[in-house]
C-alpha cells in the first residue's frame, strides 16, 4: 500500500509521518551508523518542509515498509547546501526539478518487489505534480541499479568515497516512456501509488 | 584538471546512455580509458568466451591476450574474476593477487598474472556488476601502468558502470527501434548478412531449408520490410549484428 | 475527494460504483431523459466492464458528485458499437486511446469547481496508465469548454443532433502539457485523485 504525503506537516498524516521518521533513524542512524540528529526516536531535519513530498509504503499491518523524500528544488536542497562542492556541471535547479534524499527499506524486505513499487510511485508522483527531472547524490552502486531498471542516469559531478562506498552526484528524467521501463523492468502493471494526502488548504475567502 | 576529470566520464555516460551500436561504446571506451593507462578491458559475463551468451562480453584486450586467455580457460582460475563472483566491490589486480597468494592460491591460478604481464598487463581493476542471471558479470581493465589512485579507481568505477549497462542496454535491445528478434532469427539474419543462402544456412545451423525460410519470412515481416538484405541492413544499422563496415 | 476505480465489479468499491451508478441514472435518465436502460435506480450498460476505469469525486459527506467512464479503445466501446457512423475512418482502436463516456456532474454542484478537478484527474489518470488520447462524443459547447482549457481537441468526424443538441465525435491528446495548462486554468496545484482502487490482485507483479 503505498501513500504519498504532501507535507512534513500535513496535519492529516501526523501517524504516518511519525512511523516513517522512526524508520529512518532505525535505517539510517541505529543501522548505517549515518551521523544525523535524532529527537526522541525521530530522524528529521530543515529538508523535511511543508514542501516536501514523501512516499511511503506500509504493510498488510500498516507497519511501514519503505519510504521516500522528495523535495522540490526552487527552495533549499542538500545539494544545493551540502554537496554543492560534488557538482561540477549547473546545479539543477526548479519547482519541477526534485531532489531524491533518505530512501529507506526495511531490512528483511531488500530482496522483495518492494523497491520497484517505491520506484513506479516515485515515477508517478513526478508525473502528478508535473517534475520533469530527479536529482541527488547516489552510490555508484545504486546508480547501476537505476540505470538497470531503465531510468538513464547522468553524473553531475566526479564521485566521491564516502564511508568506503563511491557516491556522485546525478540526475535523471522523469517522463512517461521512464514509467513504462520502469514498470515492466519490475513486472508491475498499473499504478503503484494507492492514496494521496495532499496539504489541506486553508478555506478560502470568497472573493467579493 | 579536476573539471577535466569529470567531463571526460560525463561524456562518456552520454555515449553510453545514446549508444545505439554497441561499437560507439566500445570506441569511446578505449579512448577514455587510454588517458587512464589502460591498454586492455573486457565488460561483460566472466565465463568462458564459447559460454558467452549472444551480445554479451566485450573485450578490447591487447592483441593475443583474448586468444591466450581462453585458450587456457583461464576464467576458471584467474583470482581477479574471482574477486568479482565474491561481489565485494571494486579492487585492483594487485590485491587480488596478494589476496590470492595469502588464501594458498594455486600456481595455475598466480600463472594468469604471469602470463598477463608478458602483455604488458601489469595491473589493473576489477568490479562486479548487477548480474544478467545465472551469471556473474563484472568489469575489468588493465596496462602496464594504470592509474589506480582513489581518483583513477573511482572514476573506472563510473566508467565500468556506464560501459557495463551501456552494452547491457544494446543487448537487450533497449535503445533500438528494431523488433525483437529470437536467437534463431539472430543466427538466421547473421548469416544472411553474410551472403549465405537459405541452404547454405540450413547446412550451417542443421536446419531444414523451409526452417530458414521461414524464419527469414518472419524477421521481414518485422522489420516491415520486402528482402532479407534489407533487413540485414537494417540490423547493421541498428546494432542488431555487427555491421560490415 | 476523487477516487480512482479500476474495474465495474471491483469488489473493495461496491458501494462507490453503486453511488456513482445511482448518479448517471439521476443525470442522465431523470434529468437529461437519455433512452439507456436503468435497473433498480442504477444505470450501466455493457461498457461497464473489468476492464473500465471510473473518477468517482464524493463530497464532504460522501455523496457521489461527479464520475467519468473510461475504456480502452482496443475493446468494444461505444464508438465501435453504437456511433461506429459518426467518425470518419472508423472508430479508434488503440490501447493507449480512452474512450470518455458517461460524464456526469451532481445538478447541485454544476456550477463549481467540479468539471475542472474531473477533467484533471482524467488527464492523471491517463498519465499513471501511460494514456496519450482520448476520443469520445461530446456536445459542441463541451467541446468548445475543452478548447478553452488548452486541450487541443479535434474532431473526428460531421456533428449530430442528439437529443437536441449539437454533438460531434473528437479526440484530444492527453499529457503532462496538457495536464499543466489545465491546472492553471482552473488554478488548481497539485493531483486531483486522491485514492486508487485496482482491481484486487492487479497489483501483484506479474
Amino acid at each position: 500500500m503505498v501513500h504519498v504525503v504532501a507535507g512534513a506537516t500535513n496535519p492529516n498524516c501526523r501517524e504516518m509521518l511519525a512511523k516513517m521518521f522512526r524508520q529512518r533513524c532505525d535505517v539510517f542512524i541505529k543501522e548505517k551508523g549515518w551521523k544525523l540528529k535524532s529527537y526522541n526516536g525521530l530522524e528529521f531535519d530543515d529538508y523535511d518542509t511543508a514542501e516536501t513530498i514523501y512516499l511511503m509504503q506500509f504493510d498488510a499491518r500498516d507497519n511501514i515498509i519503505a519510504s521516500m523524500r522528495m523535495n522540490p528544488t526552487d527552495g533549499p536542497y542538500m545539494l544545493a547546501d551540502i554537496f554543492s562542492s560534488v557538482c561540477e556541471a549547473p546545479i539543477p535547479r526548479g519547482r519541477d526539478v526534485w531532489e531524491l534524499t533518505r530512501g529507506a527499506l526495511s531490512r528483511n524486505l531488500r530482496k522483495s518487489g518492494t523497491w520497484g513499487r517505491m520506484q513506479c510511485a516515485m515515477l508517478e508522483s513526478a508525473l502528478l505534480w508535473g517534475a520533469t527531472k530527479a536529482t541527488g547524490f547516489f552510490t555508484v552502486d545504486h546508480i547501476m541499479k537505476q540505470m538497470r531498471v531503465g531510468l538513464d542516469v547522468k553524473p553531475l559531478g566526479s564521485p566521491l568515497l564516502v564511508d568506503g562506498e563511491a557516491n556522485v552526484a546525478a540526475e535523471f528524467p522523469f517522463n512517461t516512456q521512464t514509467l513504462e521501463r520502469l514498470r515492466s523492468s519490475y513486472g508491475i502493471s498499473g499504478p503503484a501509488i494507492e492514496h494521496i494526502h495532499l496539504m489541506p488548504v486553508p478555506q478560502k475567502k470568497v472573493a467579493a | 584538471m579536476r573539471r577535466n576529470r569529470f567531463n571526460k566520464v560525463s561524456a562518456f555516460a552520454e555515449i553510453c546512455l545514446k549508444a545505439t551500436r554497441s561499437h560507439d561504446i566500445k570506441s569511446s571506451l578505449t579512448v577514455t580509458l587510454r588517458d587512464a593507462g589502460v591498454t586492455s578491458w573486457y565488460v561483460g559475463p566472466l565465463v568462458h568466451e564459447s559460454d558467452l551468451p549472444v551480445g554479451l562480453g566485450q573485450f578490447g584486450l591487447a592483441p593475443g591476450w583474448q586468444e591466450q586467455y581462453a585458450e587456457a580457460r583461464h576464467c576458471e582460475v584467474d583470482p581477479v574474476f574471482l574477486h568479482a563472483k565474491r561481489r565485494e566491490g571494486p579492487s585492483t589486480w594487485g590485491a587480488c593477487r596478494e589476496r590470492a597468494i595469502r588464501e594458498g592460491a594455486s600456481r595455475r591460478a598466480l600463472q594468469v598474472f604471469d602470463e598477463a604481464e608478458e602483455f604488458d598487463l601489469l595491473d589493473g581493476f576489477i568490479m562486479p556488476t548487477l548480474g544478467t542471471h545465472p551469471l556473474v558479470d563484472g568489469v575489468t581493465f588493465g596496462g602496464l601502468d594504470p592509474d589506480l589512485s582513489t581518483d583513477g579507481l573511482l572514476d573506472m568505477q563510473m566508467i565500468g558502470t556506464y560501459a557495463y549497462e551501456g552494452f547491457r542496454r544494446l543487448a537487450e535491445g533497449f535503445n533500438r527501434v528494431s523488433p525483437y528478434l529470437t536467437p534463431r532469427e539472430l543466427e538466421v539474419l547473421r548469416w544472411s548478412a553474410e551472403g549465405k543462402t537459405a541452404w547454405e544456412i540450413g547446412e550451417i545451423l542443421h536446419i531444414g531449408v523451409r526452417t530458414v525460410r521461414t524464419h527469414q519470412t518472419s524477421i521481414k515481416e518485422k522489420y516491415g520490410v520486402s528482402t532479407i538484405v534489407q533487413a540485414a541492413v537494417r540490423a547493421a544499422l541498428d546494432g542488431t549484428v555487427a555491421a560490415p563496415f | 475527494m476523487i477516487h480512482l476505480i479500476a474495474g465495474a465489479t471491483n469488489p473493495n468499491c461496491r458501494e462507490l460504483l453503486a453511488g456513482m451508478f445511482r448518479l448517471r441514472h439521476d443525470v442522465f435518465i431523470k434529468e437529461k431523459h437519455w433512452n439507456i436502460k436503468s435497473y433498480n435506480g442504477l444505470e450501466f450498460d455493457q461498457f461497464d466492464t473489468e476492464e473500465t476505469l471510473y473518477l468517482v469525486e464524493l463530497d464532504e459527506a460522501g455523496a457521489v458528485v461527479a464520475t467519468v467512464r473510461m475504456n480502452p479503445t482496443d475493446r468494444p466501446t461505444l464508438f465501435s458499437e453504437v456511433f461506429a457512423d459518426m467518425c470518419h475512418g472508423g472508430p479508434p482502436k488503440c490501447p493507449k486511446t480512452w474512450e470518455l463516456t458517461r460524464g456526469a456532474i451532481a445538478q447541485n454542484v454544476r456550477k463549481s469547481l467540479h468539471f475542472g478537478r474531473i477533467e484533471c484527474a482524467t488527464i492523471e489518470a491517463a498519465l499513471l496508465w501511460g494514456v496519450t488520447k482520448a476520443c469520445g462524443i461530446f456536445g459542441v459547447d463541451l467541446l468548445m469548454k475543452k478548447m478553452r482549457c488548452g486541450l487541443d481537441a479535434k474532431p473526428i468526424g460531421q456533428p449530430r443532433m442528439i437529443d437536441g443538441e449539437s454533438h460531434v465525435a473528437a479526440e484530444f491528446a492527453m499529457n503532462g502539457d496538457v495536464l499543466q495548462r489545465t491546472r492553471t486554468l482552473y488554478r488548481i496545484t497539485g493531483p486531483s485523485i486522491e485514492q486508487i482502487h485496482l482491481m484486487p490482485g492487479a497489483r501483484r507483479a506479474a
